[in-house]
């Protein structure tokens, strides 16, 4: 049995992770491959780089740093997401885009968007879950992601954390 | 209609073809328990002429009855449908209020959002392909597909390529990595009113490369692929990459009119609450806080080089602003003259 310190922050980085997973980092790793394979070099490295920063947002958190709502490509002023993330890691990153770049045949290119995806499947295993999260964008994973979305929300918010629901959600 | 909008209309009944669809069948398989549809429009990459094989079908839909703004997604066979159902007065009367006030300044996040959530819908309206629409809509239609809507467009997102500058360069010397990815931001912002002046006025930026090239912006399209090389870099870099970002926004966000003319107040952010203790101060949200020997709001002009503080000063700390930034305290505003 593993002691949880602070159960808060344990509960927060988990039911904020996963929905950024889902909602976020999903999509945008399915819009690299989609693009790369349309010739859309531009969108390819535009979505990679989006994927590596909510995963590096998801990294921070669970490593120490402010647990906040990703509110994705149009908003960053949710503070420093690269508080607790080492020059090592950040320098990984790095080196996962510039392979993106370099990605000359269609191999390499194959090669580099398997490297993406197991980098969101490392920073998921991070957060400790039971199961591997289902897929919002399939159909047998959109209503089990959506239950989760449901009871993650419901939790995070009783414990005065942020919403891990869009804020633009509730805008109207 | 523009000869672009023109060309449009075929490639997204290509697009629509491809998947086994038609407008109309768009139309008829809408959920008409949300209440009487006033307005279908397709929207997303598929409308715009950017989309491809995985892209999903994007439909904004209209109705009398208030609805809660959540996308709905659902299936035919592997196909993804993101339908957004919104109410059509409120909509209306958001738009109309878009064009009113679009120069007052916001001043803190929530309000971000809330008005980003109308220049989002109003957006992809604009960028987007109508399917059925009656005279209500009309107008509107026409309106958020006029000059006067795309410099709407380039202005919001020229003041949030000022606020992610601003931010940059406050954060440069203590958070470089944070820093550079604040100044990629603004000037994806700047160029992305380059294309929104230009009639592209899809929102999403993973789409900008392809926006800056369809409006023959090579200078604009060479500068986002450069930022977006610099925007990660390796340790020893990290600095200079830095400074290059700094100087394509020089060139893309601060040389602009605009920027000549806006000022930028640090502001804690509504959330945000301060508390006076005996040796200090406590500045918290909800959920994360800080303690404090001194609180302080200060402002700058963005015209002149380096930030120059001033404002309500109490036991001067240097470096305040830029800890509460790095812990998501502030918020910036930016007001237009």
């Amino acid at each position: 049995m593993e002691r949880i310190d602070n159960l808060m922050r344990w509960a927060g980085v988990r039911s904020l992770g996963a929905f950024r997973i889902i909602y976020t980092i999903q999509g945008t790793l399915e819009d690299v491959r989609a693009a790369l394979d349309a010739s859309q070099t531009d969108t390819a490295l535009h979505q990679a780089r989006e994927a590596l920063l909510a995963c590096l947002s998801i990294r921070n958190m669970h490593a120490g740093g402010a647990l906040n709502q990703w509110r994705g490509e149009f908003c960053r002023s949710d503070g420093n997401m690269f508080s607790h993330i080492s020059d090592d890691e950040l320098d990984a990153v790095d080196a996962l885009m510039a392979t993106g770049w370099q990605a000359a045949t269609d191999a390499d290119r194959t090669d580099w968007v398997a490297q993406l995806y197991q980098y969101a499947a490392d920073t998921e295993q991070l957060l400790g879950l039971e199961a591997q999260l289902g897929s919002l964008r399939s159909p047998n994973g959109l209503s089990a992601a959506l239950r989760v979305f449901g009871e993650l929300d419901k939790f995070a918010v009783g414990q005065g954390l942020p919403s891990v629901v869009p804020a633009e959600w509730n805008a109207l | 209609m523009t000869r672009a909008a023109m060309d449009l209309k075929p490639r997204f009944d290509s697009f629509l073809a491809e998947r086994g669809l038609s407008r109309d069948k768009l139309v008829e398989g809408i959920d008409r328990s949300h209440g009487e549809v006033v307005a279908a429009v397709a929207t997303g990459s598929g409308a715009a002429g950017y989309g491809n094989a995985g892209s999903d079908v994007d439909l904004i839909v209209l109705v009398q009855k208030p609805v809660q703004a959540v996308p709905i997604m659902s299936f035919q066979s592997e196909l993804m449908f993101d339908v957004e159902y919104y109410e059509t007065d409120h909509v209306l009367r958001q738009i109309d209020q878009l064009f009113n006030d679009r120069r007052s300044p916001i001043s803190n996040v929530s309000e971000w959002s809330r008005r980003f959530m109308f220049i989002k819908v109003a957006a992809k309206i604009s960028s987007g392909q109508l399917l059925h629409t009656d005279e209500r809509f009309e107008d509107i239609f026409a309106k958020l597909h006029s000059p006067q809507f795309r410099l709407l467009l380039a202005s919001w997102w020229r003041v949030e390529a000022l606020r992610n500058c601003f931010m940059a360069r406050v954060l440069s010397a203590s958070a470089p990595a944070m820093a550079c990815m604040l100044y990629a931001e603004s000037i994806f912002a700047a160029l992305a009113a380059v294309a929104a002046q230009g009639g592209e006025t899809i929102i999403s930026k993973k789409w900008l490369g392809a926006k800056l090239e369809r409006i023959g912006a090579e200078d604009e399209r060479q500068a986002y692929l450069q930022t977006l090389k610099l925007s990660f870099s390796q340790r020893g870099d990290r600095v200079i990459a830095c400074s290059r970002l700094a100087e394509l926004a020089r060139r893309f966000v601060l040389d602009h009119p605009i920027a000549h003319r806006a000022t930028a107040r640090l502001m804690l952010d509504s959330n945000i609450a301060v508390t006076k203790l005996k040796d200090g101060w406590v500045v918290h949200s909800n959920h994360q806080g800080c303690k404090l020997n001194s609180v302080e709001i200060k402002s700058c002009n963005l015209a002149s080089g380096e930030p120059v503080w001033t404002g309500r000063v109490e036991d001067h700390v240097p470096d305040l602003p830029v800890k509460l930034m790095l812990f998501g305290m502030l918020w910036t505003e930016i007001r237009l003259a």
